[in-house]
């Protein structure tokens, strides 16, 4: 759950979304969902000239399974916040796997 | 007489034999004067003229006849055979009767040949009637000039273009609409209500939890540590899930609140449900003929196994629990006198790491306790009892201790050599060694009870020389450089360990100052301390705290101490003033630009110096002066050699005259 509380806290950044097919899509994110799956609008396509049909896409919906990277602003992420959500995602595992 | 099947007269009158040929015949007439019919074409089909006022906003009656071409079109068709015409209720005996009204016409593309048998009857005189004439022109009340009524007809035909687009496109989608419906009404009903809200449940069971703050902490914390300070009596809009409230709009209904909670109530009973069944990855019921995955989102599916240690195995290597009796200088022997010493500190690491990552543990734990206490957002409402507030504070103070244990201040260990090479250092100083044992004490901090920032402080100022923090600034020797990595532990060490000793020293009676000043220059070799950035920092901290006391009456014989301790400690520092500021490669490079900007880093220096003059006798004034002369005068030829870009010249006078004006100089008095 670490991952989706972190992506619902970026939501109305504009974030880059690089797919698996090398598609790399430039948007607001509009939501995310317990899968990542990603909604994102106003987005532009990296290299435009190669890929022609995405000029006129507006926004998308990404399954999260095809996303390979997402790029993110720095400035909106709390990076002494996520090391102890990461400790206790961490603690709380451990604790469920010796129960 | 047979009746048809609808009740309907099916047989036909007797004398429509003869008129049935005739409707036939004349129905093939039509289709063979097909050609001729060519010539109306141009003729408009006034019949359609219903919707005139809806398409044109005007009645067909109120065209002026001026324009009425196709009157005379069909003037001329009238002309040619009256009894071909297809519009038989056009004809003219219908127009004269109505005046200026036109006919009233059904649909002129369907003829019913009952209407057309007529039709010969009505056109006996249909060629000579005069069909659009006079009466019409009296119908406009007011005579419109050609541009006028042109430039009307064509605005209004633009106008109802548009307008008729517009009605498609609707028509269309509402058409759409009604066929997809259509379509998925053979699923209507499949579900019931209680199937459907059974689902949502089991959805939502996947995003919900009992404890925002356990399974969303990130979001959590996030939201109400970066949202500018809530009000209390507007908390932030937070559902109890950890989910905005249906939109981020900020509407709060009452009613979506007293669902949410619904379904909280309805989840607290399904989780109690799934606590209750036996445990277990898989379910097999009756008769099933596979197996039901109990797994969730958060209880993914083991994917991976991974083989545990055997335990004799597992417990040479796995982070032996630092005793709480210190490491002494023989720890290495106690792993075993047969391993190597490399081993021995790798070991010593590890422990060291696990034991800074329990104190982590604990503070989160100490700080979710505190939330608790104190009503973060999220946290559940029900108010917390006198019983269960208590059980809180020990608890607390429980975790607290525990904290306290885990940092080893009070193990009585002794720096087993100046310098701090060889033996183990105090326990604080290797939590300390780690950059993220750093960044974790001022979180530890404010948990501490004031003799406990006491023993802390006392500690480690009795340690300080073994801090990597003051051996580090002797790593760059003959480099020149200090690592990154060196600069921001020293950076770190600055920013979170120093700033709540300088903050409990600030505070302290002087008694408290001279105990620990004595303790700086008792254990550590203190012209080495000095030479970096925090260890100096620190001096300069302890002087300026007395000289500020100095001001403030404290007690003569405290005084008299402290200034036992300052003499003690100028003449310790004397002949290695000069040795305080560091060496670095721009020093030794000739970019001049390059070493201003190193020389701007030197201000802990001038600070210190200038700390150190206040309360120098002459004679110390004196020594302090010949030794930092050179270094003085370096930096003021530095700032007015020019080839210095922006506000670089100043900044070094400036630096130089915390020193100076100190002594009562100004280091305009020096280059004049």
């Amino acid at each position: 759950m670490l991952f989706y509380s972190f992506f619902k806290t970026l939501v109305g950044q504009t974030v880059t979304v690089e797919l698996k097919n090398d598609l790399s899509v430039v948007g607001t994110l509009v939501s995310v969902d317990q899968f990542l799956n990603i909604k994102l609008d106003n987005i532009k396509v990296e290299h435009e000239d190669q890929h022609p049909h995405m000029m006129s896409v507006k926004n998308c919906f990404i399954r999260g399974s095809v996303v390979r990277y997402v790029h993110l602003p720095p400035a909106a992420i709390d990076t002494a916040l996520l090391q102890d959500a990461a400790r206790r995602e961490s603690q709380q595992s451990t604790a469920t796997a010796k129960a | 007489m047979a009746n048809s099947f609808f009740g309907f007269n099916a047989q036909l009158p007797s004398q429509d034999a003869a008129k049935l040929t005739d409707d036939i015949d004349l129905r093939l007439e039509r289709i063979e004067i097909g050609p001729e019919t060519e010539a109306e074409l141009g003729q408009l089909d006034e019949g359609q003229d219903d919707l005139n006022d809806e398409t044109f906003g005007a009645d067909a009656g109120d065209i002026h006849k001026d324009f009425d071409f196709s009157g005379n079109t069909g003037k001329a068709i009238d002309l040619i055979d009256p009894v071909h015409r297809p519009n038989p209720s056009n004809s003219g005996p219908s127009t004269t009767q109505w005046g200026s009204v036109p006919a009233p016409a059904g649909p002129p593309a369907f003829v019913d040949p009952a209407i057309v048998s007529t039709v010969p009857l009505a056109r006996s005189h249909g060629p000579t009637s005069p069909d659009n004439h006079p009466p019409r022109a009296t119908a406009p009340p007011k005579v419109l000039s050609l541009e006028e009524v042109e430039q009307s007809l064509i605005q209004e035909a633009r106008l109802s273009q548009a307008d008729h687009q517009r009605r498609m496109a609707r028509d269309q989608r509402r058409q759409a609409r009604e066929a997809r419906a259509a379509a998925m009404f053979k699923y209507n009903n499949l579900m019931t209500r209680y199937d459907k809200d059974y689902v949502a449940r089991i959805q939502m069971s996947q995003l919900v939890t009992d404890d925002p703050y356990a399974d969303d902490f990130y979001y959590q914390m996030y939201t109400v540590v970066r949202q500018p300070a809530p009000s209390p009596q507007q908390p932030p809009m937070l559902s109890p899930t950890g989910h905005r409230q249906f939109g981020r709009g900020g509407r709060f209904h009452p009613r979506s609140d007293n669902g949410m909670h619904k379904m909280q109530q309805q989840i607290q009973r399904m989780v109690n449900d799934a606590k209750r069944k036996p445990k277990g990855a898989t379910m097999t019921l009756e008769g099933a003929l596979g197996t039901i995955a109990l797994h969730s989102v958060r209880n993914p599916k083991q994917a991976i196994q991974m083989a545990r240690r055997s335990s004799q195995g597992g417990e040479a290597l796995s982070p032996q629990t630092p005793p709480l009796p210190p490491p002494t200088a023989m720890a290495p022997t106690r792993t075993g006198s047969s391993k190597s010493v490399s081993r021995a500190t790798s070991v010593n690491r590890r422990a060291v790491l696990m034991r800074v990552e329990k104190a982590y543990a604990t503070v989160l734990k100490l700080e979710a306790l505190v939330r608790r206490r104190h009503r973060f957002p999220g946290m559940p409402t029900e108010p917390l009892s006198e019983a269960s507030l208590e059980a809180l504070a020990t608890e607390e103070a429980q975790i607290k201790q525990q904290l306290w244990q885990l940092l080893q201040v009070d193990s009585a260990h002794a720096s087993p050599s100046p310098g701090g090479a060889g033996g183990h250092p105090h326990p604080l100083v290797e939590f300390l060694s780690v950059t993220k044992g750093k960044k974790l004490i001022p979180r530890i901090y404010q948990h501490l009870d004031a003799d406990q920032v006491l023993r802390f402080v006392m500690t480690l100022v009795a340690n300080f020389e073994s801090l990597d923090v003051c051996r580090s600034s002797f790593e760059f020797g003959l480099s020149g450089t200090i690592s990154a990595a060196i600069t921001e532990e020293n950076q770190l060490f600055m920013n979170a360990v120093l700033p709540p000793m300088v903050a409990f020293i600030n505070d302290a009676p002087l008694s408290t100052v001279n105990t620990l000043l004595n303790l700086f220059i008792d254990r550590n070799n203190v012209p080495w301390v000095a030479r970096s950035k925090v260890g100096l920092s620190l001096l300069t901290v302890f002087i300026s705290r007395g000289e500020v006391l100095r001001l403030q009456d404290a007690p003569a014989e405290e005084l008299a101490g402290f200034d036992r301790l300052y003499a003690k400690l100028f003449g310790t520092l004397q002949s290695y003033f000069a040795n305080l500021f560091p060496t670095t490669k721009a020093s030794l490079s000739g970019d001049l630009e390059a070493l201003a900007k190193q020389s701007l880093d030197e201000v802990y220096v001038w600070q210190f110096l200038a700390a150190i003059s206040i309360g120098a006798s002459p004679e110390q004034q004196h020594i302090l002066v010949s030794e930092v002369r050179d270094k003085v005068m370096e930096q003021l030829t530095l700032a007015t050699k020019g080839g210095l870009t922006s506000n670089l010249p100043s900044m070094l006078i400036a630096n130089v005259n915390l020193f100076l004006h100190a002594l009562g100089l100004d280091a305009s008095q020096l280059l004049s």
